[in-house]
């Protein structure tokens, strides 16, 4: 007699159990399916006449009071971090001696280029900071319309930990206001102002970079890991 | 019925005792079976340690995936995932790091439980 296994109908049931159970994104889904399916397996194994949602329960009833509460929460630390020490080691690979020396360079270069007069200071700020801004939001669109496109779900783990960097984006409207609210009580800008201003839009540049490297990988990394979620 | 209530509750005490003494273990036990036999998957683990403890100790899935996942995030374990039949399966596997860091673990492992056999046995040793 053939060993009995779940059909694709009751792998979609599975998917749709855990749905049910908060688990909403398809990439932490996948493994509890798995597991779903080989305890059922297992149980029909001794006994092929159990039925499928009998099985279910007693298999989901060993994940305890939390059920499958704890396992999400782990996932999201683990994809959280991975993120973190990605981002770590794109600062690293920029913090070499020619990378700090060009952007030590162009400091120099603008604080002479840079007009002393307040008012095309603070139009210069003002541009600078919206150029970044608007480069942050174009990255967000263009990868949230190019995985919809993609993938067969947007709650996706990976990619959703990758898009809260977007929410940096909220620090750099009162940052700029800050600056541009600090350099009305000078005549002439001083020079500690020039180099705040710069170390902000070096953090900016490196932040907007940084976001849309991560983006890229993550997208990279679903599609490397889970070929399933893509559209065909 | 208060002789049942009472025998339950014991039966509760024991298994919660059981429970806390090898949840300390549990990272040893998933990273000496991983070094044994390559790559596992989720299922596979709790049973294999359900089949070599002969049911004494029996990983609940939600304290094995949270570990499992919290092992890949410090970089001690890698996935690899491939298709089965109409679904994905999640093997995880040891990295460098996490080879050396089995045999760290485990000695710490041993070292406890001569420790305690100290309180246990004193005489015999």
């Amino acid at each position: 007699m053939s060993k009995r296994i779940c059909t694709s109908q009751e792998i979609e049931q599975l998917h749709s159990f855990c749905k049910k159970h908060f688990v909403k994104y398809a990439d932490v889904r996948e493994e509890l399916v798995d597991h779903l399916a080989s305890a059922i397996e297992e149980q029909w194994e001794n006994n092929a006449n159990i039925h499928f949602g009998k099985a279910l329960n007693k298999v989901y009833r060993e994940f305890g009071v939390m059920g499958f509460r704890n396992v999400v929460s782990e996932r999201q630390e683990v994809v959280r971090k991975s993120h973190f020490n990605l981002q770590k080691e794109y600062l690293l690979s920029f913090i070499k001696p020619p990378q700090v020396f060009v952007t030590l360079l162009i400091g120099v270069m603008l604080f002479y280029a840079i007009p002393q007069n307040p008012f095309l200071f603070r139009w210069g700020v003002g541009t600078s900071f919206a150029i970044a801004l608007i480069f942050f939001i174009i990255t967000y669109i263009y990868f949230s319309k190019r995985w919809k496109k993609q993938f067969k779900t947007k709650d996706i783990l990976i990619l959703n930990s990758a898009t809260r960097m977007i929410a940096m984006i909220g620090g750099l409207p009162s940052s700029m206001i800050s600056i541009i609210n600090l350099s009305t009580h000078y005549d002439v800008i001083p020079l500690w102002l020039h180099i705040f201003t710069f170390v902000m839009l070096v953090v900016l540049i490196i932040a907007t970079t940084f976001h849309f490297l991560l983006l890229k990988q993550a997208e990279k990394e679903v599609i490397t890991k889970y070929p399933q979620l893509i559209k065909q | 019925m208060h002789l049942f209530l009472m025998y339950k509750r014991k039966m509760y005490i024991c298994a919660m005792i059981n429970k806390q003494l090898y949840k300390g273990s549990l990272i040893p036990i998933i990273m000496k079976l991983l070094k044994e036999h390559d790559k596992m998957y989720g299922y596979q683990i709790t049973q294999e340690v359900k089949a070599l403890t002969k049911g004494e100790i029996q990983i609940t899935e939600g304290a094995l995936y949270p570990t499992l996942h919290k092992l890949e995030a410090e970089g001690l374990l890698e996935v690899e995932v491939q298709h089965i039949g109409n679904r994905m399966r999640k093997y995880y596997k040891l990295t460098q790091t996490g080879i050396s860091e089995t045999e760290n673990r485990l000695a710490e492992l041993e070292n406890f439980l001569s420790t305690i056999q100290l309180v246990l046995k004193p005489k015999t040793i």
